[in-house]
């Protein structure tokens, strides 16, 4: 057998074993989701879920959705926060990718490039000083904030890094800086909050939840998540060669500053737009990329998609618990997030031998 | 000479005490933290940086005494005119506040231990009160002492014990399954308040029933599936500053709570009975709060009473001026 053949086997073998990884993933998540659906501090549980959302989905078989009171828990309050919670999860983990794929840096998050700054400086502004980016639309004041700052936020970024060339460690210098400008302002709002209960709604929105999601902030969040996921999905080649060193890439044809620029432009718009409405999850963009490398590899064509079920499994697992701990009283869901993201991520780093990161 | 004053206000005990041969004359009140301060009176210059005590000052006719104050002390409006000295308790500039020389601090709870003490060296004696029940009547009987006005304190006290007793008079014989649900939100969605709480004594002193389960946070954040399934019959959110003053801040909150797809099914909505509230009169004008609440949960019980009207005359019979703003809507 030639070495050729060899290797092209070997290589067919890992793929399918990647694939078959996702796939479980993927399974799991979908188990997830039944179990996360079918329970709450509500009376419903698997039974009346699925003959609501059944009944939703297929009006003309028939299905009896039940009492009012049912349908509205199942339909207007579950089952929207968990498909929020798996859009945003995978949202963010998608974007993880992309930012520590692109810098190739294990440690760089949305979080640490300021983003999220930005976003929670822009929330502070509407709660404790109601001063807002748009003022008609009652409810989206925060959300519009959130998002216009946690943009701005990275266009600082990206403008200071280009008076020194678009490198990675210019974005990630320039990032942290921008971060911390926009921690300070955020801490001089509460500071100068006018009310301690506005200091403290501030700290419960930094701290993150689920808890407002309805059907029309999954209208707005899903189609731009979609979008920029299957957009940095077709950056995912560029990003393997560009981890070989800048000099291979160009020599391959890949422009690894518009490849930076793209896909920290992609990152940046899913971060945003998920932030806006559910707070800052922080930990799922740092972790899932690493877990999911732990688990098959940095080939980022098998990873991003790898990454993404895993971050929603995560962050779906985490608003449950989150629901659930305290019944009827819920957890921000950012706590909860570190808390089981943390031993999860400690116990594959220790139990592998495994160099993943190069 | 000793005299001793047992104190109509219960709890605490006080002694006036009047040197002989001196003009010097001193009281001595315990405040919250159990410590006795004992006061030089008469007291001329106040520094008051406790939020809840500047409207009792002015009630007793005192407002000319205060040189200081925090950040939140705003009403009545002659207090614009009064140097600040620092955010609030919790961030006085003790060089701004010895500098007015005061004869008395007045503090709530944010102030430390360490600032208490650099003030007390200074030789100011200071009070920590939070102005709040169960403290409320003896923190006003206190400061009609120690500002010799007792008979305004007095006055002030039955003005909310008086509309306290109404309330409770009323509806003491309304059975519990009569009493409607309630659940109250404060300044973030989803988040309540768990009964034995300062909110929920004030709500359940109005004739209603709390929702919130007993529970270890203070200020749980309720799963909106549970408030759905509890079905409430009012719904209570109350307004603070950041959520602005002036009708159209209290219908974007009321118009938030009626379009939440979560609170569609509840009697509540169903049936408009969802009221934002001012937070002034749920801690400093309790009675007003409480006059409020009950003409909401019952309706039928207190036909007679108009709480903006009793609000006013208070406003008038206290403070000398008139009421400004919105403080409950509908």
């Amino acid at each position: 057998m030639s070495t050729a053949s060899e290797l092209k086997r070997l290589y067919l073998k890992g793929k399918n074993r990647k694939i078959l990884a996702i796939l479980s993933i993927f399974l799991v998540l979908l188990i997830i989701i039944v179990i996360s659906v079918s329970l709450g501090a509500g009376s419903p549980r698997f039974n009346e879920a699925i003959q609501v959302i059944l009944s939703k989905l297929f009006p003309f078989l028939g299905f009896d959705p039940g009492p009012q009171i049912t349908q509205t828990i199942i339909f207007e309050i579950r089952l929207p926060r968990v498909v929020l919670a798996v859009i945003a999860g995978a949202g963010l983990a998608a974007s993880g990718v992309a930012m520590q794929g692109v810098l190739k840096n294990p440690l760089v998050s949305p979080y640490i490039l300021g983003i999220s700054s930005g976003a929670g400086f822009g929330a502070a502004l509407a709660i404790a000083l109601g001063i807002g980016v748009v003022t008609q639309y009652g409810g989206y004041i925060v959300v519009a904030n959130a998002f216009v700052f946690s943009i701005l936020a990275m266009l600082m970024v990206y403008g200071i890094a280009r008076l020194r060339g678009v490198t990675p460690e210019s974005v990630i210098l320039a990032g942290v800086a921008v971060g911390y400008l926009f921690s300070a302002m955020l801490s001089l709002i509460q500071f100068i909050a006018p009310e301690h209960a506005a200091v403290r709604a501030v700290v419960f929105w930094l701290l993150g939840g689920l808890s407002t999601a309805t059907w029309e902030s999954i209208l707005i969040v899903l189609p731009i998540v979609l979008v920029a996921m299957a957009l940095i999905m077709r950056h995912s080649w560029d990003m393997n060669v560009m981890s070989l060193g800048e000099e291979v890439a160009m020599s391959i044809g890949v422009n690894s500053k518009q490849v930076i620029v793209m896909c920290m432009a992609l990152a940046t718009l899913v971060t945003a737009s998920i932030v806006s409405f559910t707070g800052v999850i922080g930990f799922i963009c740092l972790v899932s990329p690493h877990i999911s490398r732990m688990m098959i590899g940095s080939d980022h064509r098998f990873l991003l998609p790898c990454s993404i079920v895993l971050g929603a499994c995560l962050l779906l697992c985490a608003d449950t618990l989150a629901r659930l701990v305290l019944m009827p009283s819920e957890v921000p869901v950012g706590i909860v997030t570190a808390l089981i993201g943390v031993p999860f991520f400690l116990y594959l780093l220790l139990s592998r031998r495994r160099q993943f990161w190069h | 000479m000793l005299i001793i004053v047992v104190s109509s206000y219960g709890v605490y005990r006080l002694y006036v005490s009047s040197e002989n041969g001196s003009q010097k004359e001193t009281v001595t009140v315990v405040d919250q933290t159990g410590v006795s301060v004992e006061v030089e009176v008469p007291v001329e210059r106040i520094v008051n940086i406790a939020p809840g005590a500047v409207e009792i000052i002015c009630a007793l006719g005192c407002g000319d005494k205060i040189v200081g104050r925090d950040t939140y002390s705003t009403f009545p409006p002659s207090m614009s005119e009064i140097p600040i000295v620092g955010e609030s308790s919790f961030s006085p500039n003790l060089e701004l506040l010895l500098e007015l020389k005061p004869d008395l601090v007045i503090a709530d709870e944010g102030l430390d231990a360490e600032n208490r003490k650099k003030i007390e060296d200074a030789g100011v004696p200071v009070i920590i009160e939070m102005f709040m029940e169960p403290r409320l009547t003896t923190c006003i009987g206190n400061l009609g002492l120690i500002l010799n006005a007792e008979e305004k304190a007095d006055e002030f006290i039955d003005f909310y014990e008086y509309y306290e007793n109404l309330v409770s008079e009323r509806i003491k014989d309304v059975a519990s399954t009569e009493k409607p649900s309630f659940y109250f939100e404060w300044y973030m969605p989803w988040y309540s308040t768990r009964p034995g709480d300062s909110w929920d004594e004030l709500l359940v002193a109005a004739g209603g029933t709390n929702i919130a389960p007993e529970g270890p946070i203070s200020d749980p954040q309720l799963s909106p599936e549970f408030i759905a399934e509890q079905n409430p019959d009012v719904i209570v959110r109350m307004l603070t500053r950041m959520d602005g003053e002036d009708i159209a801040a209290f219908q974007a909150l009321r118009d938030d709570i009626l379009n939440r797809p979560a609170l569609s099914e509840t009697t509540a909505v169903k049936e408009g009975k969802v009221f934002v509230i001012k937070n002034a009169v749920l801690v400093l004008r309790r009675p007003i709060g409480l006059l409020y609440l009950a003409k909401w949960f019952h309706p039928s019980l207190f036909e007679d009473i108009d709480p903006t009207a009793i609000h006013e005359q208070m406003i008038q019979k206290f403070f000398g001026v008139e009421l400004e703003g919105v403080y409950a809507y509908p």
